[in-house]
């Protein structure tokens, strides 16, 4: 091992980045949009008139569930195609903790955001008339509870574009990769958790005597609830802030 | 890329303390503050029983603040109104303010979020202690037991670094990705449309939220 | 990689100490309060009269669901600022 040199390392450690990155973030989307294709199948076994307006919502839903694997790939192309020539240890460490924040981050933004859309999809086949307001709130309920992953591409970026630091040591290049870890997991929990909210509010619309009329302040009450289960995320958007500004 | 680590700053000294100032934001949130005050006057100039448009949006404005904020604290008393209301509409041109070329949003600086946030903290906390009594407020942080006192208060500050680390780190978060994506495909393509995304619909959901939350806390608070 | 003193090593467990910590305590208060609200959404769709009520609590429930949230974010901060190593 002795006649590894430093630039091998600093490669291995961007290519690694890269594979974490898309490799964990391509995972979530996956198992939930397929979630969602199913129970867009299931509602047009029930309601077979009803095919092509559930088509529709389905991959409406699904491409907003496929923001967070999007954000992934950007981050393994930069890790990937960048120019690493010259690159020192302390980004190649960063490069390793920006694709694991993005990579863990979309993980379960994949199936936080695709929550919404299987519960949407059944309600609209059982009540055809409502597809406007599960639509509305499905959409906002997606893109509330997308928030978190948009800190972890933050974090994902400042590593990677953090300066070459050339008398950086060991605990500098431990802080970037626990930065990365911090913001990556942080992001899991309550992106998940802003999932089953959204998908709880399309659920609630559906036990309302008048449904239409309840919109609003279900949407309010969902975005209040999502806002305040994502400050677990912002608490590890703090303590990522500092680990990185600390170096 | 250059432009994210660059901030304009004008440092001065004060009373034998260095003082240092984002003259971007200064300048961006005085100029928010002049376009709100041209439009109160442009709504209130002549009002009328049969009002012409913008006294009808106005009053619609007014109106729905007036509603919302009444049911959350659930009382009859307007006191907050004005308040809910303009910090509302003044963070929404803020977070707008990003897609006019050259200009950049204020909320991108912590400062801003902050400083509203720390705002809200004592806004809420005077208002316990007015509706609850100095006793009864201070009971509340032994819940459920006298040692969890400090944890208590852990948790009330907490409050402040979600509330202003939501915004901040929403609207930075959407500046800094435009910044990438833009550096990445030369600006032909994307822009636009990631603008109308994180400018127009993230910027109007986290303004509403902000919003939303500090009335909230208050009506928590108060009951 | 050679010469890393006792002092380093235990700064950058420290660091590290605090990134898991923060990281991994997100995920629990996360998920449950999004728990919360959901069923704070649902309760409000059966019965809308009680909107007032039911936010309030759910806003309570949350912020004592936060609680575990607010003590890993304390560790972390203490990890990172009083362990000099």
């Amino acid at each position: 091992m002795d006649s590894v040199a430093a630039s091998e390392i600093v490669k291995t450690l961007y290519l690694l980045g890269a594979a974490l990155a898309i490799g964990l973030g391509a995972v979530g989307a996956g198992i939930g949009i397929g979630m969602a294709g199913g129970a867009a199948c299931e509602g047009m076994g029930r309601q077979p008139k009803m095919t092509s307006e559930l088509f529709r919502s389905m991959l409406i839903g699904q491409a907003a569930a496929s923001t967070p694997p999007t954000f992934a790939l950007v981050v393994a192309i930069l890790l990937l195609f960048g120019n690493i020539q010259g690159a020192t240890l302390i980004q190649g460490f960063a490069a390793l903790g920006a694709g694991i924040s993005i990579g863990a981050a979309a993980f379960a933004s994949g199936v936080g955001s695709s929550l919404p859309v299987a519960w949407a999809c059944e309600a609209i086949a059982r009540q055809p008339h409502l597809r406007r307001p599960f639509m509305t709130l499905m959409l906002l309920g997606q893109a509330v509870s997308q928030t978190p992953v948009i800190f972890a591409l933050m974090i994902s970026f400042m590593l990677i574009f953090l300066p070459a630091k050339p008398d950086a040591g060991f605990v500098e290049f431990v802080a970037v990769l626990s930065a990365g870890i911090c913001m990556g997991f942080g992001a899991m929990g309550p992106s998940v958790g802003s999932g089953i909210a959204a998908e709880s509010a399309i659920i609630g619309i559906r036990h309302h005597r008048n449904p239409e009329a309840c919109v609003g302040l279900l949407t309010r009450v969902m975005l209040l609830g999502q806002a305040v289960a994502q400050s677990t995320s912002i608490y590890a958007l703090v303590i990522s802030l500092v680990l990185v500004m600390l170096v | 890329m250059e432009d994210l680590t660059r901030i304009a700053t004008y440092s001065f000294e004060l009373f034998g303390m260095r003082l240092t100032v984002n003259t971007e934001t200064v300048f961006n949130t005085w100029l928010i503050m002049v376009a709100l005050f041209a439009l109160s006057l442009i709504a209130t100039r002549r009002l009328q029983k049969l009002p012409n448009p913008a006294q009808r949006l106005a009053e619609l404005y007014v109106g729905f603040m007036d509603k919302l904020t009444r049911e959350t604290l659930e009382t009859t008393s307007r006191g907050y109104v004005p308040l809910v209301a303009t910090m509302f509409v003044f963070l929404l041109l803020c977070n707008w303010l990003g897609i006019i070329p050259g200009l950049s949003e204020p909320t991108k600086d912590l400062n801003t979020p902050l400083s509203l946030g720390i705002m809200g903290f004592f806004l809420t906390h005077t208002a316990a202690i007015r509706e609850k009594g100095i006793v009864a407020y201070l009971k509340d942080y032994c819940q459920p037991f006298f040692i969890m006192a400090p944890l208590n208060v852990v948790g009330e500050l907490a409050k402040v670094v979600s509330i202003s680390f939501r915004l901040f780190g929403n609207i930075l978060g959407g500046a800094i990705i435009i910044a990438v994506v833009s550096h990445m495909v030369y600006s032909l393509v994307l822009p636009p449309f990631l603008y109308v995304f994180f400018g127009l619909f993230v910027g109007t959901i986290q303004a509403f939220v902000f919003t939303m939350l500090t009335i909230t806390y208050i009506s928590v608070a108060i009951k | 990689m050679d010469g890393i003193t006792g002092a380093e090593l235990i700064r950058a467990a420290a660091l590290l100490g605090a990134g898991l910590a923060m990281g991994f305590g997100a995920i629990g208060p996360g998920i449950g309060e999004g728990f919360a609200a959901g069923k704070a959404c649902e309760a409000i769709g059966r019965n809308p009269d009680e909107a007032g009520l039911l936010t309030r609590t759910m806003l309570v429930g949350q912020a004592v669901s936060e609680s575990t949230g607010i003590y890993a974010l304390v560790v972390a901060l203490l990890l990172i600022f009083v362990v000099k190593g």
